[in-house]
C-alpha cells in the first residue's frame, strides 16, 4: 500500500496509474461540487417557501461554487481543465445523482439530508491522502468540510420539519426520501469496484466502497426512523450493489 | 518514468473570477439575511442579485467570463 505524502512538485516522479487516477478523482469530484447548484438553482431559487430560504439557497449554491472552484485548481494546477464541466448538460454529469432536476422543497431538503452526507463520506477520503494538497483542503479545520456540514444540517433540519408535519407533507417527503436514499447507496459505486481498491492502494482512498456505504447507511437509517418516516429498502431500485 | 506536469493556462485566471464571484454572492446573501430578519418580504433586491449572478455561473460560458 502506498503512503508516500506526495506534494505538486513529485508529481512527475509518480507512478501513471497514481496520476491518472488523481486527475480522476478531482474531475469527478469538481463536477459533483458544481452538479448540485444545477440540480437545484433554477426552480428552488425563486420559489423556497421564504425569503430566508432563497437566501438559503443561493449560500448553498455560492459555497459549492466556491468547492468547485478548489477542485477546480486543484485539477489545473496538475493540468486538468475541468472548465467544460461548467456547461455540461446536467445529464453528462459522472454521477446519476446529478442527472436530474430538483423542483420541490421536499428534494431540496432531503438532498441535503442524504446526497450532501454523501459528499461527506466522499470528501472524508481525501483527509490524509497520499496527495497533499488534496489532503489539505480537507483536513481539519476545514472550510469546504465545515461548509458541508451545515448543508447537511439544514437539509436534515427541514426535513424532519416537513416531516413532523404528517399528512400530505409527511408523504411528499418520504417518496423524495425513498428516491434519494437509494441514490444515495448508488454513489458509494459497487461493492466489488475494482477501480475502489486501485484508489486504496494508492492512498488516495481510505475505506472500501461497501464499508463507506455500511457507515452511512448505520448513520442516517435512526435519523430517519428518529423523524417518523421509514427506512427504504436498501436493495430495491439499486443500479450499483 | 517522468511526466512532466502543467497547469493549464485557464487555472488561474477561472480561480480568480470565481473567488470574485462567491464573495460577490455572500455579500448579497448576507445583507439579504439581515434585512429579512427586520421584515420578512425586504430581500427582493438581494435575492434578484443572487438570480441574476448565479444565471450566469449556471450558463457556464468560462470563455465569455475571462474574455478569452
Amino acid at each position: 500500500m502506498f503512503s508516500d505524502r506526495v506534494e505538486q512538485n513529485d508529481l512527475p516522479k509518480q507512478h501513471p496509474e497514481y496520476l491518472d487516477l488523481l486527475r480522476r478523482v478531482l474531475a469527478i469530484q469538481a463536477d459533483c461540487e458544481i452538479g448540485g447548484p444545477h440540480l437545484y438553482v433554477d426552480a428552488m431559487l425563486p420559489t423556497a417557501p421564504t425569503q430566508i430560504d432563497q437566501l438559503v439557497v443561493a449560500r448553498t449554491a455560492a459555497e459549492e461554487i466556491d468547492h468547485f472552484r478548489k477542485f477546480a485548481r486543484l485539477a489545473g494546477d496538475i493540468g486538468v481543465d475541468t472548465s467544460y464541466i461548467l456547461s455540461r448538460p446536467n445529464q453528462e454529469r459522472y454521477l446519476e445523482a446529478f442527472r436530474g432536476l430538483i423542483t420541490t422543497w421536499e428534494d431540496f431538503a432531503v438532498f441535503g439530508f442524504l446526497i450532501d452526507r454523501v459528499g461527506k463520506y466522499q470528501l472524508e477520503e481525501f483527509a490524509g491522502c497520499t496527495y497533499a494538497p488534496l489532503s489539505r483542503l480537507l483536513e481539519h479545520p476545514s472550510r469546504v468540510m465545515d461548509e458541508e456540514a451545515g448543508h447537511i444540517d439544514f437539509g436534515t433540519t427541514r426535513t424532519a420539519e416537513i416531516a413532523a408535519r404528517g399528512g400530505d407533507a409527511r408523504d411528499r417527503v418520504q417518496k423524495a426520501v425513498n428516491f434519494w436514499y437509494t441514490t444515495g447507496l448508488d454513489m458509494f459505486g459497487r461493492s466489488e469496484s475494482h477501480r475502489a481498491e486501485r484508489y486504496r492502494h494508492w492512498g488516495l482512498k481510505r475505506r472500501t466502497n461497501a464499508e463507506a456505504r455500511r457507515e452511512f447507511i448505520a448513520e442516517v437509517n435512526p435519523l430517519i426512523e428518529a423523524m417518523g418516516l421509514e427506512v427504504p429498502d436498501p436493495v430495491a431500485g439499486r443500479k450499483y450493489l | 518514468m517522468v511526466e512532466p506536469i502543467t497547469p493549464t493556462p485557464i487555472a488561474g485566471p477561472l480561480d480568480d473570477y470565481l473567488r470574485e464571484v462567491v464573495q460577490t454572492l455572500h455579500t448579497a446573501v448576507n445583507q439579504g439575511m439581515r434585512r429579512a430578519a427586520d421584515d420578512p418580504h425586504a430581500a427582493t433586491p438581494q435575492i434578484a442579485d443572487c438570480e441574476e449572478i448565479l444565471s450566469v455561473i449556471m450558463a457556464g460560458e468560462v470563455k465569455d467570463w475571462l474574455g478569452a
